[in-house]
């Protein structure tokens, strides 16, 4: 559909963008630190296009920084998490019942603690810090993968295909990486895409608190904490374009990820090749099928 | 006041309770139904049979203005008892819905909101275009209107829930809010495919009890030729979106006089023939409407075709002498060699190979 | 003519059956709350270094210290430490906040009204919101459907600690100032209202003080604004989804061939059919509101749960933090319980066991 090939096409764009943006952050390491007092809380203008902070860092630069930070460690959780996810899809899937029973309940236990309250307990527990902010971030990452691709694994073992291999004697290992887990390609995607924006604002969410990274890190969350108390000042720049950062990348992501199903059934259709012309498709309520565009017996 | 077209208004004294000449839909830039004439007296049980495809069940929404989404009538008259209906007039198609004009669905499974009790669906209809009724009169019609469809202890199912009812009795509900109004034409879209044989045959019973007793004409859209023939009055037979032919049921299995007709009777299996005996069938497939041969649509399948079928458009033949009640029941098909597929005692060449 | 010969009907005896489902869910949920609370002991439990000292915090002297780690058992076996912690919480004794100088219950007792009454509101915002879009966009279609989505997708991604900045310098105090901006439920002056329910709104207007609920909206407005975004936007998706869905159901066009106009069709039948499994979602529009107090409270100097918690995680008030954890896992469980009851009740299909005909 129209719509949606707009819209995938504008969070591709946005997307594109703050990649550019990222790589000139991980250029601009050094200018995103470099303290100048004498410069602090400086508006927006030619010189520093997102104004100065408080210790006189450009925060144009901090935010290109923070954009690296923040599409690494999004990209990064949900591939590790996911990962994990998978494992324990497949065991939930192709190993023993029981086993599958087990893991169900404890996946839901897991789920039943908001995703940022978890996060922010285990990053508590191992101290503060960027990295022991990511670890938290997957534990909460894993349970969604898993449920969601086990959902599929079981769904698998039921088709012809896996109980074909079966026959001809294939080890479940065997059978779980070369059959299940490209069957399972689809959905895990999907699921990347969907979760890496959730993955984003939680990261930014326990920066925010103080939990995740620390200064001088330039992180999105962080930073708008430092932007809260300059706000009632009148420093609006050191808050809201970070924020607004945060914010255009979510959405992009989000956007690209509500898109995906859309595209890729119009792709789909479009193979088989029996594209029904759009208008002599009438979805009639209630009775008359699809007038025959396809040959029907007498 | 009476506005109503045509000559089957002179020789009757009242308006023909639905009216529709030229009628014609289309979504987006197909057209589905190509200009169909149905005319229906009050009382009259007229079928409408077709393969699937063929415009019938558009026919049925698009008279009622209930075409799905990028569906629109393009053109045609259409007037229910004398009444010109405008399409284009949400307000007044909603006042005509139900009180003169109501549709029975096919499938009564999904036919009724799944949250609201029985009860509640019929008086809907009672209450929407009687608003002042009370309370208790609505209530009682819609126990009344229960026995009518043979729903027994009504008091008691009007506050069950439709998954408490069976298929067969759902369908009765169907008919039963369909009739509330007591409307002049009650269309049924394939009422009976849904259900098993025994409650078909209740089914179509009740259609008969109601139109003598309430007097409502009957518009039955199908693809049983059977049924039609021996619930009908009058048949009218539908391919690509066209009314190939228009024939009171007497003369259907003696005198089809469209090739179509004539092949779908010979494909109805009749029992006592020899084993092994192949079914006939007509080989091929309806053509895509966004893509129509030239000429008559049905002349690459027919066995009766010649050159000059394809063409021009087919001329409309009357076949003289049909045995119908009056002078508005002719016989006529949209076929050049109409009248020697009237008269030819022998069922249509049939092809040796099976696969054409 | 007589209609098809009925079974007997099971109505009578809707308990049975009912019953048995009803005990499998209930252990399944126990199942669950004690598998969480198995992962939140582990995790804290995690914790490198002294727990007692994280505990009774950094000032504590030693002869404190030992107290309270013979007090939590930290000598006796895991399995007997994670009994007594279960006991402990399912007890309401949450431990001690050296922070705060009074016990994780109290505490949280004295903050909880806040938050409550801005989750109210907040809900409330995000419910009535949500039901007009999903409702315009789906009766509408097109174009407004259209922007309806894109809408909804920005409020899903948008950080509601950085909305709450910016309605702060836009509308509140660091701009405009037509709304208090961070500054706590109340302008500095007045006196709370007599305390009923702790919900400065209800009491004032039950105290007959229009001008402290007047104000206590005021101070309500941004925060339970910014709250309300997520699952605002979470629930208008939700809400047009399903009555898109519903619109398309073949008995929608048999409700327009009574005659019914096409809104008075979706306002009494796809609404209502589409608001059923919009319940099953409590549990996930409450753990948006429990993590949206956490980011939001502290934003606005809101005296609420949200902000102990924060307090507590700068503080290192480690009881805090995990009473507060599993609190949320609990109450996101029963959340779920409740709703899934709830549809249970309302829905005529569940309500007779197997059906009958």
């Amino acid at each position: 559909m129209k719509g949606t090939r707009v819209q995938a096409a504008t969070a591709v764009g946005l997307l594109a963008a703050l990649a550019v943006l990222a790589v000139a952050g991980l250029l601009l390491r050094e200018t995103a630190i470099a303290v100048d007092v004498s410069q602090a809380l400086q508006p927006p203008g030619s010189e520093h296009w997102f104004g100065t902070d408080a210790q006189g860092r450009d925060v144009f630069a901090r935010v290109a920084v923070g954009t690296s930070i923040a599409l690494a460690s999004g990209l990064g959780t949900v591939a590790v998490g996911g990962g994990l996810g998978l494992l324990i899809a497949l065991v939930c899937g192709l190993g023993p019942r029981w086993l599958d029973a087990v893991l169900v309940r404890l996946l839901d236990a897991v789920m039943a603690f908001p995703a940022l309250l978890l996060a922010l307990a285990v990053t508590m527990a191992f101290g503060t810090g960027l990295l022991t902010a990511l670890l938290g971030v997957v534990v909460t990452v894993v349970p969604v993968f898993a449920r969601t691709l086990r959902a599929e694994a079981r769904r698998a073992t039921s088709e012809p295909f896996v109980q074909a291999a079966r026959t001809i004697g294939l080890s479940t290992p065997r059978i779980a990486v070369r059959h299940v887990v490209p069957y399972l390609g689809t959905t895990f995607s999907v699921q990347t895409a969907a979760n890496v924006g959730n993955v984003i604002l939680v990261l930014s969410g326990l920066s925010f608190i103080g939990v995740g990274a620390q200064p001088p890190t330039p992180e999105w969350g962080a930073m708008i904490t430092d932007g809260l108390q300059n706000a009632l000042t009148g420093q609006w720049w050191t808050g809201v374009f970070p924020g607004l950062a945060l914010l255009v990348t979510v959405v992009a992501v989000n956007l690209l990820a509500d898109s995906i199903p859309a595209v890729r059934a119009a792709r789909l259709a479009r193979r088989r090749g029996a594209r029904p012309p759009a208008s002599a498709a009438p979805v009639v309520v209630g009775s008359e099928p699809v007038p025959a565009a396809s040959a029907k017996e007498a | 006041m009476s506005t109503t077209t045509a000559a089957a208004a002179t020789t009757e004294a009242a308006p023909a309770a639905l009216s529709a000449k030229g009628l014609r839909v289309a979504y987006g830039d197909v057209e589905v139904v190509r200009g169909v004439d149905l005319v229906v007296r009050p009382g009259e049980r007229v079928g409408v049979v077709g393969e699937s495809g063929c415009g019938k069940s558009t026919v049925a929404l698009a008279l009622m203005g209930l075409l799905a989404a990028g569906g629109s009538v393009t053109g045609g008259v259409v007037s229910v008892s004398g009444t010109r209906v405008d399409y284009r007039d949400e307000k007044a198609l909603d006042r005509m819905r139900g009180s003169q004009l109501s549709l029975v669905f096919q499938d009564p499974l999904t036919s009724l909101d799944p949250v609201k009790s029985i009860g509640a669906q019929i008086a809907e209809a009672l209450r929407r275009h009687s608003p002042r009724t009370s309370r208790a009169a609505v209530r009682a019609r819609c126990a009344e209107l229960l026995t009518a469809v043979g729903v027994p202890e009504p008091e008691r199912r009007l506050k069950q829930y439709p998954h408490e009812f069976s298929g067969g009795m759902r369908q009765r509900a169907l008919i039963a809010i369909a009739v509330a109004n007591d409307p002049a034409v009650l269309i049924a879209d394939e009422p009976t495919t849904a259900l098993d044989v025994t409650t078909q045959a209740q089914v179509v019973d009740l259609l008969d009890s109601l139109v003598d007793r309430l007097g409502v004409a009957v518009v039955l859209v199908t693809h049983d030729i059977g049924l039609v023939s021996e619930f009908c009055d009058r048949v009218l037979v539908m391919y690509a979106g066209r009314v190939v032919e228009e024939v009171p049921s007497t003369a259907l299995f003696g005198g089809a006089a469209h090739p179509y007709t004539r092949a779908l009777l010979e494909s109805l299996p009749v029992p006592g023939r020899p084993r092994g005996e192949d079914l006939a069938w007509i080989p091929g497939a309806p053509p895509p409407l966004a893509a129509l041969p030239p000429g008559c649509s049905f002349a690459p399948r027919c066995t009766w075709a010649q050159p000059e079928c394809a063409a021009g458009t087919p001329p409309r033949v009357v076949v003289p002498g049909a045995p119908g009640r009056g002078a508005h029941e002719v016989h006529a098909a949209e076929c050049r060699r109409a009248l020697e597929v009237v008269t030819s005692g022998r069922p249509a060449d049939r092809q040796e190979e099976p696969r054409g | 003519m007589s209609a098809t010969s009925t079974t007997t009907s099971t109505t009578t005896r809707p308990g049975a059956a009912a019953l048995r489902r009803g005990g499998g869910a209930l252990l399944g949920v126990l199942a669950t709350l004690l598998l969480a609370s198995v992962v939140s002991f582990v995790v804290l439990r995690a914790v490198p270094g002294d727990p007692a000292r994280l505990i009774v915090g950094p000032l504590a002297t030693p002869d404190v210290l030992a107290g309270v780690r013979t007090q939590l058992g930290l000598d006796d076996p895991l399995w007997l430490q994670y009994l007594r912690y279960v006991r402990d919480f399912a007890t309401g004794q949450w431990g001690y906040s050296y922070s705060n100088g009074a016990d994780v219950t109290a505490v949280m007792a004295a903050r909880l009204p806040a938050t409550l009454e801005l989750a109210l509101w907040a809900f409330l915002f995000a419910v009535v919101g949500a039901l007009v879009v999903a409702t315009v966009a789906s009766f509408r279609g097109g174009a407004v459907a259209a922007a309806a989505k894109v809408v909804s997708l920005i409020g899903l991604g948008t950080p509601q600690f950085w909305v709450a900045l910016v309605l702060i310098l836009v509308l509140g105090s660091g701009g405009l100032g037509v709304l208090p901006g961070p500054s706590g439920r109340l302008t500095s002056f007045l006196e709370p209202p007599p305390h009923v329910t702790g919900l400065y709104t209800v009491d004032g207007l039950l105290a007959g003080q229009p001008i402290v609920f007047s104000d206590a909206l005021a101070h309500l407005a941004l925060p339970a604004i910014s709250l309300a975004i997520i699952p605002g936007a979470f629930l208008t998706r939700l809400l047009t989804a399903n009555q898109l869905d519903v619109a398309r159901a073949p008995f929608v066009t048999v409700v327009r061939s009574k005659g019914v106009s096409r809104w008075a069709a979706h306002r009494r039948h796809v609404l209502h059919n589409a608001l059923l499994p919009s319940v099953s979602s409590a549990g996930l529009v409450l753990a948006s509101l429990i993590t949206g107090s956490v980011l939001v409270e502290s934003v606005f100097n809101w005296p609420g749960i949200g902000q102990v918690l924060v307090q507590g995680i700068q503080r290192q008030d480690f009881a805090v933090v995990q009473a507060f954890v599993l609190l949320s896992a609990v109450l996101y469980v029963a959340a779920n319980t409740v709703a899934d009851l709830a549809v249970a009740l309302i829905d005529p299909r569940l309500r007779v066991s197997g059906g009958s005909r």
